[in-house]
């Protein structure tokens, strides 16, 4: 891994109690707030000066929080559980929660009772948001993000001005703007500036850090890696659908065995980032708070999401960046008891092989680093690297 | 195929002896409905809004979950379910999802006895998400699965955070919802070729509130003691609420049902013949293919005198207003399931009530591995009841349709280690 990125893995940590990041904002005398997803509007937060941590979950091995929690939900959301068990968020001032997942939204609120937080919200986000549902979700959804933002100025005792909130939106769409660099560098078939291992710890890092801060970093290793010649790979390109992982080792057992994730659409990939915020061109706050919602809603969707043609939707975009970093093969590589993704998976997955796509399922709990699991994925990639040798 | 060996119950009740004539008056209607068309079939699904399907008379609104638990009544959802998972759809997935789509994917051509002879084709979807987004997820699949001809209006009710309280919902809660039912009845007027009748909804208001009320009134007294109507009544006749709340028949059923509950508590008469000594609150879907499991419960002088999952379905806080009909069944929507999705609410308002309103001595909460929004925090209601309350839990896994899993003895013998704990635990006062 590059010195660069391994350093910036010094400054956060999963456990936000012991984060580097967390410590050096709070010692400004500023707040820090913990959420699980991305629905959240990271951007009113960090208009007022909060630094919005995302949960990463790790994969520990969960000791108290089945007494909280049914063992049937994600592994993720259950160490989040945990962890607060553990009193990973103690020292967050705030935790901020959205209804996306059904697992999710279950979990949060639990670990909302455990943690207790000085500053607590939940949010509503409608999921049926497009087409005939567009116009009505966007009113609602700007008058719940509305809420939020009165809640907030209340806490801070201030006002969020369109100053401020055009602000953390241009901070954050810069942001989105130089990981799709990151991503176009990763899948660079002659040149590619960076692993998909590295990019993984990338957005790890990215989520956990302030976004100005994060954004000078990026542009320095964009420029240390415009130089850099990593030899092609040779191998499968892979293209990873699913939502997050509690470590980088799917990453880095597709990479160790010859493959070479060079594309995905993950909560803690592509979809965090891919589409920007358009400002509108009244820079009110009541028109910036509306292009935050909107951009919620529009974005490429999340299983999670029930509009009428989610799952199609969510297709395209893979088959866009498919076709963009020349994917050989697509790994879904799902949580067990993540009901949003294994829904549209089959469907997905038919799409996929209609087209000519080499794919391969695996359910991930903890971890998917059982011999089973590696075994699918060395022969999967076996049988690619076979077809694109005879196909080349 | 094999049988999975479990108990049919038994009940009590006069009244709940309408329910299967009336399910199969309906279902012969809906065959002949499929046959000749004269009506348009919507599936509908979610909690409560099929008020509105009645709205239009020319709508036959057919509830797939209600096949689902009927189909695991007669225990043959396991070829069906194993279809939906050769199918590549994960296991842990809602059961009512996998047998439906077990059953279009290949099982209704096998030599099963479906209830009502099957599932009639849809002419549209609706559905709405107060029970869970799941629902709204699956009448997209099944878009999907009838090759998207079949239109559909998702009625999404918004989930209710722990800022707001009940009494002093924020206005954009109203209006959202308000806006879709307005947008369903529109679509529903597209697909049929007719105009809404402002009348015809108001009356449907009026007789979704008067179902309701009665409804209401029987749950309220159920809190006698000895208790007049047990679980294994009260989640059959359920059925009439949520499939033909909105309708005269509904009403009709509600009235003898209360007046039947009434006198037996007038004259003291209760489910066991001989003393009550402890009273069960039953949390939860119940596993449609062993609602025996109640009747067993009398082993021990004991009865499930009250449940959550008959509160989900109708408006139990009073009269819904016919002059305010949007308005009106949006209250009634957004309050339907809030308790089953919001632990705060749930345990401190529902449990709590209930415990005490219903003089209950213990917990039995089915978690079921499908279904994550109900399912999840029952550990952590258990923990919360014992430690604020004193009342012990026992949380009994599975699924509501899928008895592949569920193992009677083993089930049976954890029932007879927690009783025998709540009657030593009376005992000692
Ligand atoms: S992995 Fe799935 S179930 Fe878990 S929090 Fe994410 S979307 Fe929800
Ligand atoms: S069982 Fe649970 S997941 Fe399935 S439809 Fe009902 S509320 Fe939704």
């Amino acid at each position: 891994m590059l010195d660069t990125i391994a350093q910036l893995s010094k400054s956060y940590s999963r456990w936000p109690d012991q984060s580097e990041a967390v410590k050096q904002w709070q010692d400004k005398g500023k707040k820090v707030f913990g959420y699980m997803c991305n629905h959240i509007p990271e951007e009113l937060l960090f208009a007022g000066g909060i630094l919005p941590v995302k949960f990463l979950g790790d994969s520990i091995p969960i000791v108290d929080a089945n007494q909280y929690h049914a063992l049937f939900m994600c592994y993720f959301a259950r160490t989040v559980v945990e962890m607060g068990l553990q009193k990973g968020f103690s020292k967050l001032d705030g935790l901020i929660g959205v209804y996306s997942c059904e697992g999710g939204c279950n979990i949060f609120q639990i670990a909302a009772e455990i943690v207790k937080p000085p500053y607590y919200q939940f949010i509503s986000i409608p999921h049926d948001n497009k087409r005939e549902k567009q116009e009505m979700a966007l009113e609602y959804f700007t008058k719940e993000l509305n809420v939020i933002k009165t809640s907030l100025e209340e806490y801070l005792g201030e006002e969020l001005t369109a100053a401020k909130i055009e602000q953390a939106i241009n901070v954050y769409n810069e942001n989105r703007q130089l990981l799709r660099q990151v991503y176009d560098a990763r899948g660079d078939k002659e040149w590619p500036g960076f692993t998909g291992v590295e990019v993984a710890e990338i957005m790890n890092w990215v989520v956990e850090v302030p976004k100005d801060e994060a954004n000078a970093k990026l542009r320095g290793l964009l420029a240390e890696t415009a130089a850099r010649k990593l030899p092609a790979a040779s191998g499968p390109r892979i293209h990873v659908s699913g939502t997050l992982f509690l470590d980088n080792e799917i990453f880095q057992l597709i990479e160790d065995l010859g493959g070479m994730v060079v594309s995905d659409d993950l909560c803690m990939g592509s979809r965090y980032f891919w589409d920007d915020i358009k400002l509108p061109a009244e820079k009110t706050a009541d028109k910036l708070i509306e292009a935050i919602a909107r951009y919620k809603l529009d974005k490429v969707p999340c299983s999670c999401m029930c509009s009428s043609y989610v799952a199609e939707d969510r297709l395209e975009h893979i088959k866009k960046l498919i076709e963009k970093y020349q994917v050989n093969g697509v790994i879904f590589a799902v949580h067990k008891w993540c009901d949003s993704h294994q829904m549209d998976r089959p469907f997905m997955i038919r799409q996929l092989q209609e087209a000519g796509l080499p794919v391969l399922s695996i359910e991930v709990e903890r971890n998917i680093g059982d011999a089973q699991g590696r075994n699918r994925i060395e022969s999967f990639l076996e049988m690619i690297g076979g077809d694109a040798h005879v196909a080349g | 195929m094999s049988q999975v060996k479990t108990d049919k119950s038994t009940k009590s009740i006069e009244t709940t002896k309408q329910v299967y004539p009336m399910v199969k008056a309906y279902y012969a209607e809906a065959n002949k409905v499929a046959q000749d068309h004269s009506k348009k079939i919507c599936y509908v699904t979610g909690a409560g809004l099929v008020d509105i399907a009645w709205v239009y008379e020319d709508v036959l609104p057919i509830f797939p979950e209600n096949f689902n638990a009927a189909c695991a009544a007669k225990q043959i959802t396991p070829a069906l379910l194993d279809i939906a998972e050769g199918a590549g759809y994960a296991r842990d997935l809602c059961g009512y999802f996998r047998n439906y789509t077990g059953y279009y994917l290949g099982g209704k051509d096998l030599d099963l006895s479906f209830p009502g002879g099957g599932l009639p084709i849809p002419d549209f979807l609706m559905g709405d998400s107060s029970t869970c987004n799941f629902h709204l997820k699956w009448w997209r699949e099944t878009e999907r699965l009838m090759e998207y001809k079949v239109p559909c209006y998702l009625l999404e009710v918004p989930y209710i955070p722990p800022r707001m309280d009940y009494d002093a919902l924020e206005s954009h809660y109203l209006d959202y919802t308000v806006k879709q039912i307005k947008g369903l009845l529109e679509f529903i007027g597209k697909v049929t070729g007719k105009k809404l009748d402002e009348d015809r909804l108001r009356e449907v208001v009026r007789l979704s509130s008067e179902a309701s009320e009665l409804f209401e009134e029987t749950q309220q007294l159920r809190k006698a003691v000895p208790s007049p109507m047990g679980s294994e009544d009260a989640l059959s006749v359920l059925m009439p609420l949520v499939q033909w709340c909105g309708t005269q028949q509904a009403v009709d059923f509600y009235r003898n049902l209360r007046d039947e509950v009434k006198a037996r508590v007038d004259k003291g008469i209760g489910v066991l013949p001989g003393e009550e000594k402890l009273r069960i609150l039953f949390d939860n879907i119940p596993p449609w293919f062993s609602l025996g499991i109640f009747n067993y419960l009398q082993k021990f002088d004991a009865v499930s005198v009250i449940e959550t999952y008959t509160t989900y379905f109708h408006y139990s806080r009073g009269k819904l207003d016919p002059d305010k009909p949007y308005e009106s069944l949006a209250r009634k929507y957004l309050y339907n399931c809030w308790f089953m999705t919001s632990v705060r609410e749930k345990v401190e308002n529902l449990f709590t009530r209930y415990a005490q309103d219903y003089k209950v001595d213990g917990i039995i909460s089915y978690a079921l591995y499908g279904c994550k929004i109900a399912t999840g925090f029952l550990p952590y209601q258990a923990k919360y009841m014992q430690e604020k309350l004193g009342i012990p839990s026992l949380i009994l896994e599975g699924d509501m349709v899928d008895p592949r899993d569920y193992a009677d003895g083993p089930v049976k013998n954890r029932v007879d280690a927690f009783m025998e704990m709540l009657l030593e635990k009376k005992n000692k006062g």
